[in-house]
């Protein structure tokens, strides 16, 4: 089962893995009310405890710019049963990258990384390592990677700070080898130039 | 550990002069003068002219190493034995323990209690044995005994041993068996202690604790390659999230020998490639140069060099010669010794290259084995990696090469995995 939201929430701080400005709501005058001080386009998805593939629902809708999308998005997803609430969080753009956790039966926590959206599991193209580990080894995990060549402005995408990705897997690697849990997906975390954020989490316990 | 490796006498339990058995190989390569063999075995009172003695006890000498060759059912006695005798260590070679069934796990268990309990070490069961030849012992029952080298193979096979012993040479060999006493990770450990060993080779097909596996692996000092088998993934269980489907068993585990700087094999022919490029030449960084006398050789080591994201600095101006400087280094057909001389010294010496790459295609004017021992000359003079790619049939050569533990590859795309191991990380 996927851990309750705050509580994903504060594990993230506690291993200062940043996510998008996200709210989690429950009514139609909140969702309202984050939309707006997130500022349009906002993406709604529905979180739910139970639920692990929530696009395939239809739990997820993106590119919301304005109020009255806004209100027919809440109506939509509040009509799925079961929900716990619904998340609000700013649309970003930018390169998509999987990061996950697992516990391996022989070696216990094990960190995966892999970049470039759907194509990472087209190509399983995906690097892992014990955790923890130190950024020397991030770096490695990226430049294992085919796709590597996605984080240095491939075709006029964003150039990546390759140190700030690699700063997130040292802090998820920090949080697998210390916390408990079965598996991990930030899924996806998405980079421009100047950052990057994580903005969906699944901590299965 | 040393006693068990370098023992000073050894008893055969289980010796026989029964032909094609385990008991007679162990007879034929562990006799061989240079320590004490005591022969054990309640049906005999000679064999080969010598006492046997029924029981291990009825030996006065002491008796370091007890290698055990019989049934199953009899193994636990002579354990026993063992432990009155008070001997350093026990070899099992038999089989029928936890490879086995259940019953045989327990007897397993029981066996290794006892002698931990007694401080005795246990190697085994289920296993082919020992070498270490460079104090001539061969406690196997390998088909011949391995020449001296500088190679520590650990196996959990013993068939693969079988199949290369007489092919490399070895600093030691270690069947591990079903590793009920010794583990795998305390073998690992001696043989990064021990002095003759330059290389460690792993054959793995699974590992009991990944993580002492892994920990052992990243505190040694020696370089290691490994070879992993069985990859194909188990039958798993429900997968509910992306990392748990991409995460196949063998990635991680092909993940945490590069996370520990372990090179992997893909091939058998590939673990030797790498071991004898890791245990004879130093580590070097990616500034290759390669010297040619055959164009379309160097061409095709180019390719598989720049495929696999080498760098070729620029080769500096040599005088007085006819070919262009071009790296590839092409000093065409007809190059003598005494051009490859020349153009090995110069690029060699040259401050951005680290690594040198010496093709030989056997040319109607090819001197080849003078070749050889000018590159030897000038390994001993620089202290940079040197690999070379002596082709055809120039046997005598090639051995000079090795013998003077410069790493030969036949084909160049052989060149590259070995190289890849070399880089400093």
């Amino acid at each position: 089962m996927i851990l309750e939201y705050t509580k994903q929430e504060q594990l993230l701080k506690k291993y200062n893995l940043k996510t998008v400005l996200s709210f989690f709501i429950k009514n139609k005058k909140d969702a309202l009310q984050a939309a707006n001080k997130i500022g349009y386009p906002v993406v709604f998805k529905i979180f739910s405890q139970n639920c692990l593939h929530r696009t395939d629902i239809g739990g997820v809708i993106t590119k919301i710019d304005n109020a009255k999308k806004a209100k027919e998005a809440f109506d939509k997803l509040n009509s799925i049963k079961g929900i716990d609430g619904i998340i609000v969080q700013k649309q970003i753009d930018g390169l998509e990258f999987i990061v996950g956790a697992k516990q391996d039966s022989v070696f216990g926590p094990v960190v995966m990384f892999g970049a470039g959206g759907v194509l990472v599991e087209l190509f399983n193209d995906v690097s892992f390592r014990l955790a923890p580990f130190n950024r020397r080894v991030a770096l490695s995990m990226i430049d294992e990677l085919r796709s590597k060549k996605l984080l240095d402005g491939f075709r006029g995408g964003p150039n990546i700070k390759k140190e700030a990705v690699a700063d997130l897997l040292v802090n998820t690697s920090l949080l697998a080898s210390k916390e408990n849990f079965k598996e991990i997906d930030f899924n996806p975390v998405i980079a421009n130039e100047k950052d990057l954020f994580i903005c969906d989490v699944k901590i299965i316990q | 550990m040393n006693q068990i490796f370098n023992p000073k006498s050894v008893a055969i339990i289980g010796a026989t002069d029964r032909k094609n058995s385990v008991g007679l190989c162990l007879v034929n390569n562990l006799d061989n003068k240079k320590r004490d063999i005591f022969f054990v075995n309640p049906t005999y009172t000679t064999l080969f002219g010598r006492k046997v003695y029924a029981k291990i006890q009825d030996i006065e000498e002491s008796v370091d190493l007890a290698v055990i060759a019989i049934p199953r059912q009899f193994v636990e006695a002579v354990v026993n034995d063992c432990i009155v005798k008070k001997v350093k260590g026990v070899l099992i070679i038999s089989s029928g323990f936890s490879e086995y069934d259940d019953s045989g796990r327990e007897l397993q268990e029981r066996i290794a209690l006892k002698l931990k309990e007694s401080g005795i070490y246990l190697i085994g069961p289920n296993c082919l044995g020992i070498a270490n030849p460079s104090v001539n012992l061969n406690a196997s029952f390998a088909p011949s005994t391995p020449k001296k080298g500088d190679i520590a193979l650990i196996s959990q096979s013993g068939g693969f041993i079988d199949s290369v012993i007489n092919s490399y040479g070895f600093s030691l060999i270690v069947s591990v068996g079903n590793a009920a006493g010794i583990t795998l990770e305390e073998y690992i450990a001696f043989a990064d202690q021990d002095k003759e060993t330059k290389v460690i080779a792993l054959y793995i097909e699974g590992v009991k604790d990944g993580r002492k596996f892994f920990n052992v692996l990243k505190s040694i000092k020696k370089p290691v390659v490994a070879i992993k088998a069985g990859k194909i993934p188990q039958l798993q269980k429900a997968i509910s999230s992306h990392t748990g489907s991409l995460a196949g068993e063998y990635r991680v585990f092909s993940s945490a020998l590069r996370q520990a700087r372990v090179s992997e094999a893909e091939s058998m022919e590939e673990m030797f490639d790498i071991a004898k490029a890791l245990a004879w030449q130093g580590r070097c960084k990616n500034k290759i140069g390669v010297v040619t006398n055959g164009g379309g050789a160097g061409v095709l080591m180019a390719d598989y060099l720049y495929d696999s994201e080498f760098e070729l600095p620029k080769i500096n101006a040599i005088d007085n010669v006819r070919y262009k400087t071009n790296n590839p280094l092409d000093i065409m057909g007809d190059a003598t010794t005494l051009d490859y001389i020349k153009a090995c010294e110069s690029v060699i010496s040259q401050r951005d290259i680290s690594a040198l790459i010496i093709i030989q295609t056997p040319q109607m004017t090819t001197t080849s084995l003078d070749n050889a021992k000018a590159i030897v000359e000038i390994s001993k003079k620089y202290s940079k990696s040197i690999i070379t790619v002596f082709m055809g049939n120039v046997p005598e050569s090639i051995k000079y090469l090795e013998e003077h533990n410069i790493p030969n590859y036949t084909d160049p795309k052989r060149v590259i995995k070995p190289l890849k191991s070399l880089l400093k990380k």
